[in-house]
């Protein structure tokens, strides 16, 4: 019996659901309706869809990968469970007061974000620990247990601790943890030197207090839903999807719930990586447009880019993340004039209720879908597979009264601009993405996926200069194939500030020994076989005097001296294609230690098809579609995605539609299908090489 | 317009991408942590005759200065024809157009087909340039000869060659050439990314169109902002307001301010402030303006694009030799006391057009404060340079924000654990003044506390803090916020008051420096409080319950 993997991505409206067969890499997907209120429903409703679609049997499932929004809603609607922080005396208002610059210059009006504890359950301890890890106070067990009374008298649920530089020495964390558990075992505890052991007191209080929050909202839901898996899938092991791109087992997922944050949009680039790895793509940029956001993250070398200055909803998450650019800009952002009738788009979203004009659910204001409506890019018939029903005439009322009339534009000129400032803001966000990291993005391809990418990506490619798009298969249901994919993984960091002479093999040796001593306890607890750990070490380091590390990966084998003279040197070469400078001369810091430990999962292959199939597709019919390229309307084929085999070539301009997007493929350029039946377009975008 | 709408709103999107570049190179590339944590820095994108363009989103009051050095330096001192490809031109001359000798500015242009299209800039501030104090703030300086090196505009690149003989002038004059110089490399290759990203832009769009951006982006800022003057009733709306001392007297300062809205433009005229000072408490007339045109744009529509344009419809009257128009060779390092009360005069002034768009009093003060070792205990000599901030003033409708940054500047603080790791202090505090927040219908936001040890063998202490005697006002019937405070061993024995601009302060093995900042002032009656915001700061511990029973005639019972 061959065995199976199911991914359950459930997102805000959907429930993504991919079931991969691993011998032969087949893919099958489904799609139901989220539960807002039963999240645990969906998952169930989602697993048998799965297995109904794939038709097979549920015992032959050995692993689902569940990625889920609970946390990430929790912290966003700030409905996380009662708790208190119990901090250094002194410091209890860190939490509160933050970094203190606002977010915007001149805005009189703005406000900053609440604080997940408030003041009145943060409690101050009197604790020290100095910057060079010496222990000045010890905390008092009776000051302890008078904050502990206080606690409980308020139906706390969960405590999260952070003490000043617990970073060098977690000693009083460790004890106040000890006390905790020992005196009220049924609290949910977190302490910071456990979640994020690194310098900067404001972001790893930030931290783990939202950690702390999660455990008893993510302990409550795992409970729940463990039980009614192993009655459906006896013999599935369960791992969640964690915003690192790696998946965490549901042992781990209730101690560290912060880790599960932004998993959403983790699935979509670690799909990505897949691509880059199994189709020999060095680089690639993947762009996943939603409804109200867009989501762009970089492979470059095969490898996701990470970033440990994430944050959700304002609030800081120092943990490595997979550093993902989302902007405010989706199918449902809206287009408006300003008082000397300058366009803008965004950032204000229709969302999906009211939804665009089109959609005749009470939105007014006109969209980036209405745009494309009037543009002829999205076909009625086809949309959502007919199953909803366009109201074509008041994306062009909306457009031609509030855009074209005020700027005396025929209706199809205000649309183009429409799409125009949306590709354009899209572009800036790529550009960031990518020149930020010192990547020219016209040397790499363009994934396009989610509901909306496909349809802006020629165009979107062609003018960031990029000559290739990519869109999958299943383009709509992308992320949750990445979900499958993904390797257990724990990260681990140990700030110990080294410099020059200093950074020596003996100190290198200890850090890196002790940290993988923990990630082979992790792996261990999470039932990984030996055969399957990978250790991967990396360095966080800077020039002597600059805050900002740069992360550095180590080469494997023994720490000596050669070795360190290899990471020095890729120190520099990293920051001089990051800031197009360095300085051999200077003295280097270290700064951290990171471990990442991943247990291996198998990769299955991709699907291999055969592409003598060639020639031209048949197509369903044309559509009049409005083009920049043409100055107007052109008769434009509309191909079905089921009926492109690998081989076929069709040439712009075309629309092709899918049960889960539309592609436009523009005048000039041209698209093929390659053996894995993705489409690859060419854009055309070549001419601004450097 | 000149260009298609959408070209446009691209064209200048991307140019704010291009200044945004440039700050991410400076934060991830300096060295003191006045830049890289503090983000006392900005960047800015002009066109060739020196009008910002596009600005970054850091500090207001640099941003809406820089372009007044740049057109000082071009219209007298290097005339754009003296400009090559690859030059870097620095400044900080107060004089000619700067605010204080802190801030460096750079600027480096943009060439295309042998001529100017753009030029590139960047302020930072840097730790130490030279004077008579750790820190260049010297608040008993006369003359500003005493505040440390000054820099008229030159060529600090010449054709992508650096001048090596005035870095060596420039190490040899500031305390710790190890930061600022790193500082400066960080600011010049930030230059370089953004010539790229203009010329990208040129490469990409045409010359023409490029231009054509520029003067649309001008206009647009222009006509948005006489179109938000022209909703306001004209008339003449004055307001008056006051700094504490400048440090080496005891009198207040006056600030007076009368606008002047009238078809579509506000003349804002200064005449009354009082004399300037012997004593770093002015501002020459870049702050001034700057200040200025932060809280016009701020209070009228904080969205438009901060460039030139909007600065085209106001004028601005400051008599020279008074505080807001200092002569040389007064001392300018405070200007930030005097644009802070700038911005307080003018919202005060404002309060009876717009209510609804003004703050009450806020801090409004950069609260400086420079600790350093002398190098006679066991480590050499080392400087940190901080700001922190207070309350904010209340808002119609909304309370005033705790402790964060308002009006001309905005800084974050610089982490606790980054200082104890770099520097021989240890902190004791830092928390929020309870009872700090005036008293209204939204109350003002609270000051902070943050207390420090000094672990050095022997060191100094300097600060420029105000509002200790003035307070945050309160608007419609609110209560002002709480005055400022500083001591030394704020909780031994003997705790020693400071003055708001303390000088030359001895700080031995662990003296305590200690500060509370300013609270903001409230709005309307406090009567008309809710009352569930009164019993939440009271069970927040941000309001005692004496204080919300004598405040707001409130009794809150909670265990």
């Amino acid at each position: 019996m061959s065995s199976v993997r199911i991914g359950v991505d459930i997102g805000g409206t959907f429930t993504d659901v991919t079931v991969l067969n691993e011998e032969d890499g087949n893919v099958t997907i489904a799609k139901v309706p989220s539960r807002k209120s039963d999240p645990g429903g969906a998952l169930l409703d989602g697993v048998n869809a799965g297995l109904i679609a794939a038709g097979i049997d549920a015992a032959s499932v050995t692993l689902l990968v569940h990625g889920t929004t609970i946390v990430t809603n929790a912290v966003l609607e700030n409905k996380l469970p009662r708790t208190a922080l119990i901090t250094t005396k002194g410091f209890r208002d860190v939490l509160e007061i933050g970094r203190h610059f606002r977010p915007d210059m001149y805005d009189l009006q703005q406000d900053r974000v609440p604080p997940i504890i408030p003041r009145n359950r943060r409690y101050g301890l009197a604790e020290r620990i100095s910057a060079a890890g010496e222990v000045l106070v010890r905390p008092e067990e009776a000051d302890f247990d008078n904050i502990l009374e206080s606690i409980k008298a308020d139906n706390v649920e969960a405590v999260a601790i952070c003490f000043l530089n617990s970073y060098v020495n977690p000693e009083n964390e460790a004890l106040v943890l000890g006390w905790l558990n020992q005196k009220m075992a049924s609290l949910a505890v977190s302490a910071s030197y456990d979640v994020c052991r690194e310098m900067r007191e404001f972001e790893r209080v930030s931290t783990v207090s939202v950690n702390a929050a999660a455990i008893p909202l993510v302990a409550k839901y795992l409970s729940e839903i463990t039980p009614n898996i192993r009655g459906v899938l006896p013999n599935a092991k369960v791992l969640l999807m964690q915003s690192n791109g790696g998946s965490l087992t549901v042992h781990a997922a209730r101690n560290y719930p912060a880790r599960i944050l932004t998993s959403g949009p983790a699935g979509g680039a670690l799909a990505v990586q897949r691509m880059s790895r199994d189709m020999k793509y060095p680089s690639l940029l993947g762009v996943d447009m939603g409804g109200t956001s867009t989501d762009i993250s970089l492979i470059q070398d095969g490898e996701l880019q990470m970033t440990t200055e994430a944050d959700v909803a304002g609030r800081p998450i120092k943990l490595p993340m997979i550093a993902i650019n989302t902007i405010g800009a989706g199918a449902g952002s809206i287009a408006w004039l300003d008082e000397v009738k300058g366009l803008h788009v965004g950032p204000h979203s229709a969302g999906s209720d009211p939804g665009p004009v089109a959609y005749g659910k009470g939105g007014t204001q006109p969209t980036v879908t209405d745009a494309n409506i009037v543009l002829g890019r999205l076909l009625p018939q086809f949309f959502a597979g007919g199953r909803i029903e366009l109201d074509v005439e008041g994306s062009r009322r909306a457009i031609k009264e509030q855009i074209g009339d005020p700027l005396d534009m025929s209706v199809e000129e205000a649309a183009l601009g429409i799409v125009r400032i949306a590709n354009a803001n899209m572009e800036r966000a790529v550009r960031v993405s990518s020149a930020e990291k010192g990547y020219d993005p016209r040397t790499m391809t363009m994934v396009a996926f989610g509901g909306a990418g496909p349809m802006h990506a020629a165009a979107l490619a062609k003018s960031a200069g990029m000559p290739t798009v990519l869109v999958p298969d299943k383009p709509g249901v992308f992320s949750a194939v990445g979900l499958v994919m993904a390797d257990i993984r724990h990260d681990f960091v140990r700030t110990w500030i080294l410099r020059g002479e200093d950074i020596a093999p003996d100190v290198l040796k200890e850090i890196y020994e002790q940290l993988e001593t923990l990630g082979r306890e992790a792996l261990d607890a999470d039932a990984v076989p030996a055969k399957r750990q990978r250790l991967t070490r990396t360095a966080d380091m800077r020039y002597v005097g600059q805050a900002y590390e740069i992360n550095v990966t180590l080469p494997d084998g023994e720490i000596d001296a050669a070795l360190i003279k290899v990471l020095s040197d890729r120190f520099h070469a990293h920051h001089n294609q990051l800031y197009a400078h360095f300085h051999p001369d200077k003295q280097i810091e270290f700064v951290s230690g990171r471990l990442i430990a991943n247990g291996l999962m198998s990769a299955p292959p991709m699907r291999q098809y055969k592409t003598d199939g060639g020639g031209c597709p048949a197509k369903l019919g044309d559509h009049r579609i409005y083009f920049e390229e043409v100055g107007g309307y052109a008769d434009t084929p509309i191909y079905s995605r089921e009926v492109l085999t690998p081989g076929m070539v069709v040439q712009g301009p075309a629309v092709v539609v899918q049960l889960d997007t539309t592609i436009i493929i523009h005048p000039g350029q041209s698209a093929t299908i390659d053996s894995h039946a993705n489409l690859l377009i060419a854009t055309g975008g070549e001419a601004h090489a450097r | 317009m000149r260009v298609n709408p959408f070209t446009f709103e691209i064209v200048n999107n991307a140019l704010i991408g291009v200044a945004d570049q440039m700050a991410a190179t400076i934060l991830r590339t300096s060295y003191s942590t006045v830049v890289r944590e503090m983000l006392d820095y900005s960047t800015a994108v002009f066109d060739p005759q020196g009008h910002i363009i596009a600005q970054s989103c850091r500090i207001p009051i640099h941003l809406n200065s820089m372009s007044r050095s740049l057109r000082t330096t071009l219209e007298g001192i290097i005339p754009i024809e003296e400009w090559n490809e690859g030059d870097i031109i620095i400044t900080n001359d107060p004089y000619l157009g700067g605010q204080h000798l802190p801030d460096v500015q750079t600027f480096m242009p943009v060439f295309v087909g042998g001529e100017i299209v753009a030029i590139c800039g960047t302020l930072d501030h840097h730790l130490d340039v030279g004077g008579m104090r750790p820190g260049s703030y010297a608040g008993d300086a006369v003359e500003i000869f005493q505040e440390g090196l000054r820099i008229p505009p030159f060529k600090l690149f010449e054709k992508g060659e650096a001048n090596k003989r005035f870095l060596a002038i420039f190490d040899a004059n500031v305390r710790q050439p190890e930061q600022t110089g790193g500082d400066l490399r960080a600011q010049a290759a930030a230059l370089s990314i953004g010539r790229d990203g203009v010329l990208e832009l040129v490469e990409r769009y045409g010359r023409e169109t490029f231009e054509d951006c520029l003067l649309d982006a001008i206009d647009i800022s222009e006509a948005r902002m006489r179109a938000k003057i022209r909703e306001l009733p004209e008339g003449e709306y004055s307001g008056e307001y006051w700094v504490d001392d400048d440090g080496i007297t005891d009198e207040r300062i006056k600030i007076k301010v009368k606008l002047t809205i009238k078809d579509g433009t506000i003349h804002v005229d200064f005449e009354g402030t009082d004399k300037q000072r012997r004593a770093p408490t002015n501002a020459t007339i870049s702050s001034t303006e700057s200040a200025t045109y932060f809280s016009i744009l701020s209070i009228l529509d904080p969205t438009i694009s901060a460039n030139y344009g909007l600065y085209k419809p106001i004028s601005i009257f400051a008599p020279t030799g008074t505080v807001v128009n200092a002569e040389s060779p007064a001392p300018v390092v405070g200007r930030n006391t005097i644009c802070h009360t700038i911005v307080s005069a003018i919202m005060m002034a404002l309060s009876k057009v717009v209510p609804e768009r003004v703050t009450a009093g806020y801090y409004a003060n950069s609260n400086v404060h420079i600790l350093s070792g002398d190098g006679t205990g066991d480590i050499p000599p080392w400087i940190l340079f901080d700001i922190e901030v207070g309350g904010g003033g209340a808002r119609l409708t909304k309370d005033g924000v705790d402790c964060w940054s308002q009006g001309i500047h905005n800084l974050a603080n610089t982490p606790i654990e980054m200082i104890e790791a770099m520097y021989p202090l240890q902190f004791t505090c830092y928390e929020f003044l309870e009872d700090t927040g005036g008293a209204g219908r939204t109350r003002g936001g609270l000051g902070v506390r943050r207390d420090i040890r000094f672990l050095d063998k022997s060191g100094t202490l300097e600060t420029q803090f105000d509002k200790f005697k003035v307070e945050p006002f309160g608007l419609e019937g609110g209560m002002p916020g709480a005055t400022g405070k500083l001591f030394l061993n704020p909780d031994s024995n003997s705790p020693l008051p400071l003055r708001s601009k303390t000088m030359n302060q001895r700080m031995v093995k662990d003296d305590i420096f200690s500060m509370f900042t300013q609270g903001g002032g409230g709005y309307g009656s406090p009567t008309e409080r809710n009352q569930e915001a009164i019993r939440r700061d009271v069970v927040e511990g941000k309001l005692t319950p004496e204080r919300a029973q004598a405040d707001y005639g409130v009794k809150v019972d909670v265990k």
